[in-house]
C-alpha cells in the first residue's frame, strides 16, 4: 500500500519530527510504502508531489496546526493528533489500511477475501471489533 | 536552498551541558535546571527571555513526546547557538504524558530566533532519532556524559551507529 502523510506542528522541531520518523518505520516495518511531509518553523520539508498524491491508497494527516487537506480530496484521510503519531504509529498505519482497503472498490478482490465472500465479510467485521 | 554554513554538532552539545544526576521530579524546576546548564555553559545571553519563551511554549500544549521523552523547546534571541541540554531522572518528571509513560529522559532544545534552516533541520535529527529505542536506550544506560554527548553527536549528523537494529 501507498501512504501520504503530514506531520505538523507549531514549532516543526520536535513533535512533527518524531512523528514523521515513527510513521516512516512503522510503514515500513508493515511492508508500506510512505512519503511523509513534515509542516513547522522550517516551512515545508520533503513536500508531498502531485504524483505521490495521485497514487496514494490513503492520506494520513497527524497535524496540531492547520494542514491544506484539499489535495487529499480523492482520498481516504485518517485525521489525528500529531501526538499520536509518536506514541502509536503501528495503530495508525493499521488504521491508513483498514480506510484504503474499506475504500478500495477492488476490496472484495484482494487475495484476503477472494476465496469466500462470507469470509472476507467476516474479517472485516472482525477487524472492526479488533 | 541558499548557502548556509553547516553546524558543527560539536559545539550542539558539549559534557557541561549533560546532566546525569537525578532531575528534579517537578516540571517547572526540571526545565529551569536544564535551562540552568545552558546558562552556566555560557549559551544564554538573556536568562529572562530565555525562561519565557520556554514556558509560553510549554504552556500551549505539553512537551512531553511518549516512550518516557519530555522535549522543552525554544526558539529565542536569548540564544546564540544552537543548543541541546540533556538530562534525566530515573523516577520520573512530573509530566502528562500522552501514553502514560514516565519521562525519563528530559532534552532542551534552545535555538537561537535567526537560526537558519540548516540548523533547525541538524536540531530535528535529534527529534528523529529519539524514535530508535536502541537510542533512548543509549541515552538511560549513559555511564557518563561523555557517552551521552557521543550518542547525541551521531544523532545529529543523522549516523545510526547508535544501534538501529533494523530487522
Amino acid at each position: 500500500m501507498e501512504i501520504v502523510a503530514v506531520t505538523a506542528c507549531p514549532t516543526g522541531i520536535a513533535h512533527s519530527q518524531m512523528g514523521a520518523e515513527a510513521l516512516e518505520r512503522a510503514a515500513t516495518d508493515a511492508g508500506h510504502e510512505i512519503h511523509v511531509e513534515v509542516q513547522g518553523a522550517m516551512g515545508t520539508e520533503n513536500g508531498l508531489t502531485t504524483d505521490q498524491i495521485e497514487t496514494a491508497d490513503v492520506a494520513l494527516v497527524a497535524a496540531d496546526i492547520r494542514v491544506d487537506t484539499d489535495r487529499f480530496a480523492a482520498l481516504p484521510t485518517v485525521n489525528v493528533s500529531v501526538s499520536e503519531a509518536v506514541t502509536d504509529p503501528e495503530g495508525l498505519i493499521d488504521r491508513a489500511a483498514r480506510s484504503a482497503h474499506d475504500a478500495d472498490p477492488r476490496t472484495e478482490t484482494t487475495p484476503e477475501s477472494r476465496t469466500d465472500g462470507s469470509h472476507g465479510l467476516l474479517a472485516r467485521i472482525m477487524r472492526l471489533l479488533r | 536552498m541558499t548557502t548556509e554554513l553547516p553546524l558543527d554538532p560539536d559545539s550542539v552539545i558539549t559534557e557541561c551541558l549533560v546532566q546525569l544526576s537525578e532531575l528534579p521530579t517537578e516540571k517547572t524546576a526540571c526545565i529551569e535546571e536544564l535551562l540552568s546548564l545552558a546558562v552556566a555553559a555560557g549559551r544564554v545571553t538573556n536568562l529572562e527571555a530565555a525562561h519565557e519563551s520556554i514556558f509560553a511554549r510549554e504552556a500551549t500544549a505539553t512537551t512531553a513526546m511518549g516512550n518516557g521523552i519530555a522535549m522543552p523547546h525554544a526558539k529565542t534571541a536569548a540564544v546564540e547557538t544552537p543548543t541541546v541540554v540533556f538530562g534525566r531522572s530515573l523516577s520520573g518528571v512530573g509530566y502528562e504524558t500522552p501514553d502514560g509513560e514516565p519521562v525519563e529522559l528530559v532534552v532542551l532544545l534552545l535555538m537561537p530566533a535567526d537560526a537558519i534552516d540548516a540548523h533547525l533541520t541538524v536540531l530535528s535529527q535529534i527529534s528523529r532519532s529519539l524514535v530508535d529505542p536502541a537510542v533512548r536506550d543509549h541515552l538511560r544506560d549513559a555511564p557518563d556524559a561523555s557517552a551521552v554527548v557521543t550518542t547525541l553527536r551521531s544523532a545529529l549528523v543523522g549516523e545510526a551507529d547508535a544501534g538501529s537494529e533494523k530487522t
